[in-house]
């Protein structure tokens, strides 16, 4: 039935001609790029693009319509830059941002479904670089959601900011030393920020970010990130804020494959989720691939440890398995499995499958439908739910 | 998430449908039980507090329900209790036993003598706890001003490469000066009227105010150590259920008369809150007059001088919510 949906919905998406972004695309692997660092001023991934991200993403992301002129091949479009080449930043600064809005029909079993607009995104992003130092920050604006990151303290339109640091970079930035709120350093940095992988580890780049400093590490063949974790300042009181680590290592085998390891730890004094004094861990194994140039696989494997004050320590696991097929340029099908066995006593496994369709099919802009079923076991019953999201997306 | 906030509803629904079983007036039957100021959480039994069957998995949920507790039995929760209080249970091994910690305002599951009563989580710059207002016109201004200087330079310059830096120049610029005007943190927030019905929300914490913390106990808190004495405080409203720290009114005075006849006025200030450190002859009784002579009185003289201590959202000891404009 999802399926069938999922067909239709693409059919009319198609007809109706929409778009695609550039964030920190880890299936960029089918390309021979491991790492990110060659395309985002985040070493990490996500966020502001470099010159040649940014030449990367007009020559390898969007749809070509027209054959390109010989001797042209490897020469970006004019509309390439920032604000599709309106605006000529100086070297030292690069501009970027990320309007993206869906819309989403949520059907879950004893709930009537409903049907929502989302602005999920008009974010404004800036790096810079001087010698040795480096400064990136995004600032947006938000009518609902987003609420870890707001900047502002109102209950809706916000401003949010969701990643601002400023660090040292040594040996041609082969290490950058940073400080400032940051994506958590763990697992395959996935767009699809409500993938149980993310939010089950609280490491989505959407509102998860936290403050801290970190020391990462982009070599060629291995790279990784470890930061100290000391809460996320824009969530109050103190008692809600987890302080710990996070990490990750990624090795690449070969040009095309890679694979990496994540770890994290946090205590705060009151979980947001339990309520009372929570130590929480997550240790997982991650995967990407690309077996041919047309397909890439993504995976990660999560154990989930918690332990509140006043319960016994309890053992979670989560995992996902993406298969990214794309057959013309720019023109995405994806496949996702994924399961989540919350770090909860007698908790049971849920399942969740994704059927997408993604099109990059305009510079900077792209367009996405995903039909996701999941089902929740609970102690009354299965939850069954059932989302269709359609979005539209342009990087800036 | 969508899926939680799914769940979320879809467990409300089941809450307020409240069946056979269910222990939703188990917080209020605790704190009578115990004589507390405060009705608990459902997390101290319920692990993730939204309650429902299978969930109740916390140390002293399960101490309880050892003790014969039943979902939905009143006369087995004040079984239990008593004999928690036999047994001196301490879940979490603190040194405290369970009915003291809930006696003391701690939660008897958390470590390290966590407070009860989980303060909500709060969203913005600085978590809103760390406040100090310092203008934050003054960080638009700059921003302001600073936008200005960099066109008037483009202007001049004219085209070529020097404008496009400064106009890079003006967008971080203005940026930058957004994020501190905007991260400056409030003290006084505006809200949504579904979470202040007044409109404005104290964020300022603990910072040193005669605005601070409206509606909540100020006695109580500053009886800790820190802040003034005072013999009677408390803060007027407009809307009898305001939430803790949601701003109160000024548009009325309180009147407080000792058991020697004296009596006292005391004037809100613009948070509603009022406070007196002259001496007062228990039991007092209590008035509020607004300026057309209206005049709401407390028919019961009581002996404790925290207005706030009883006239809280839903009202503790009797007290019907708030102190209200007549
Ligand atoms: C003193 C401990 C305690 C507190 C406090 C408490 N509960 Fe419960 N609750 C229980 C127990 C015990 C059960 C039965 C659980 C079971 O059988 O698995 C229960 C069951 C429930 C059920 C399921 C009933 C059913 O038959 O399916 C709901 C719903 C519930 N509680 C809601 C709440 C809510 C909401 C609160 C807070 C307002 C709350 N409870 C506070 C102990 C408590
Ligand atoms: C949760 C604890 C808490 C509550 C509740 C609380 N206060 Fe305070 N109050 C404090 C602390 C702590 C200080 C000392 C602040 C400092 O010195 O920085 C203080 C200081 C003050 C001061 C002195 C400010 C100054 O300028 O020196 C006033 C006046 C005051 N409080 C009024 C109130 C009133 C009125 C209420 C009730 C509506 C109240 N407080 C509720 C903790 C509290
Ligand atoms: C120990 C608890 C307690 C304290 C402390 C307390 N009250 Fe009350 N208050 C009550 C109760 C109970 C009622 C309702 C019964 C009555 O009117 O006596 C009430 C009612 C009132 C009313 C009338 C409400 C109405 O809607 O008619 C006013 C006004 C009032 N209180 C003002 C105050 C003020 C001012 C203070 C602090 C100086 C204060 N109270 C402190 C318990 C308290």
């Amino acid at each position: 039935m999802a399926a069938r949906l999922a067909v239709v919905a693409v059919f009319a998406l198609l007809v109706l001609a929409s778009a695609r972004e550039a964030r920190a695309y880890p299936w960029m692997v089918r390309h021979a790029y491991t790492g990110c660092a060659m395309c985002h001023a985040d070493p990490t991934g996500g966020g502001v693009l470099t010159e040649y991200g940014r030449a990367q993403g007009d020559l390898l992301l969007r749809t070509k319509y027209r054959k390109v002129p010989e001797g042209e091949e490897g020469e970006p479009s004019k509309t390439a830059g920032f604000l599709w080449g309106a605006l000529d930043t100086p070297e030292w600064l690069s501009l970027g941002g990320s309007v993206r809005s869906a819309l989403m029909r949520n059907a879950v079993t004893g709930v009537p479904a409903t049907n929502r607009w989302i602005h999920m995104e008009s974010d404004l992003r800036a790096f810079a670089k001087a010698s040795i130092f480096r400064a990136g920050a995004s600032l947006g604006y938000l009518h609902e959601g987003g609420r870890a990151a707001q900047v502002t303290t109102r209950a809706k339109d916000n401003l949010v900011g969701r990643h601002y640091w400023i660090g040292v970079a040594f040996k041609e930035d082969l290490w950058l030393v940073r400080a400032g709120r940051m994506n958590l350093p763990f697992g395959v940095r996935n767009v699809e920020h409500t993938l149980w992988v993310r939010s089950a580890t609280r490491t989505d780049i959407n509102d998860g970010q936290q403050h801290g400093a970190s020391v990462s590490y982009n070599g060629e063949k291995l790279r990784g990130e470890l930061m100290a974790v000391v809460g996320n300042y824009q969530i109050g009181p103190d008692d809600y804020r987890e302080r710990g680590w996070a990490g990750f290592t990624e090795y690449a085998l070969g040009d095309r494959w890679a694979i990496g390891a994540s770890t994290l730890g946090t205590w705060a004094l009151r979980d947001k989720a339990t309520g009372v004094t929570t130590h929480r861990e997550a240790h997982g194994l991650m995967l990407r691939g690309a077996p041919f140039e047309q397909l890439v696989l993504l995976g990660e494997a999560t154990v989930l440890v918690r332990a509140p004050a006043g319960t016994d320590t309890s053992y979670g696991f989560t995992s996902m398995l993406q298969a990214d097929w794309e057959p013309i340029q720019g023109v995405h099908f994806l496949i996702t499995g994924e399961t989540l066995k919350d770090a909860r006593e007698r908790s049971k496994t849920s399942l969740g499958g994704w059927l997408s369709a993604w099109w990059f099919f305009l510079p900077h802009v792209d367009a996405r439908i995903d039909a996701i079923v999941r089902n929740v076991p609970t102690p009354v019953g299965d939850i069954r739910a059932t989302t269709l999201l359609a979005q539209l997306h342009a990087y800036l | 998430m969508r899926v939680r906030v799914a769940m979320l509803m879809f467990f409300g629904v089941l809450a307020a449908a409240s069946p056979a079983g269910a222990s939703p007036a188990f917080p209020d039957a605790v704190r009578a039980r115990l004589g507390l100021s405060y009705a608990p959480p459902c997390a101290i039994c319920h692990e993730g507090g939204r309650g429902g069957a299978g969930t109740v998995t916390t140390r002293f949920g399960r101490a309880m329900m050892d003790r014969g507790l039943k979902g939905g039995d009143g006369a087995s929760l004040a079984a239990a209790l008593d004999a928690m209080a036999r047994d001196g249970v301490d879940s979490d091994h603190d040194g405290a036993s369970d009915v003291d910690e809930l006696r003391r305002g701690k939660d008897p599951n958390g470590a390290s003598g966590v407070a009860i009563g989980a303060p909500p989580i709060e969203y913005g710059c600085g978590g809103a706890t760390v406040a100090r207002a310092t203008g934050g016109g003054g960080g638009w201004l700059a921003a302001l001003l600073l936008a200005a200087h960099f066109t008037r330079r483009r202007r001049r310059s004219g085209t070529g490469r020097g404008s496009g830096r400064a106009r890079a120049a003006a967008i971080v610029a203005l940026g930058a000066a957004t994020l501190v005007a905007a991260c400056n943190p409030y003290e006084v927030s505006y809200v949504a009227p579904e979470v202040c019905q007044s409109g404005r929300l104290w964020t300022g914490g603990d910072s040193e105010s005669a605005d601070m913390n409206p509606g909540m106990a100020c006695i109580q808190c500053h009886s800790r150590g820190e802040g003034p004495t005072f013999t009677l405080a408390g803060t007027l409203y407009a809307a009898s259920d305001e939430k803790d720290r949601c701003a109160g009114s000024n548009a009325a005075v309180v009147y407080v008369q000792g058991a020697d006849g004296r009596t006292q006025k005391l004037v809100p200030n613009g948070m509603g809150n009022f406070s007196s450190k002259l001496s007062v002859a228990m039991p007092y009784t209590a008035w509020v007059q607004s300026a057309d002579g209206k005049v709401r009185r407390m028919a019961d003289p009581q002996s404790n001088g925290d207005c706030n201590a009883c006239h809280t959202q839903h009202g503790l000891n009797g007290a019907p919510g708030r102190v209200v404009l007549p």
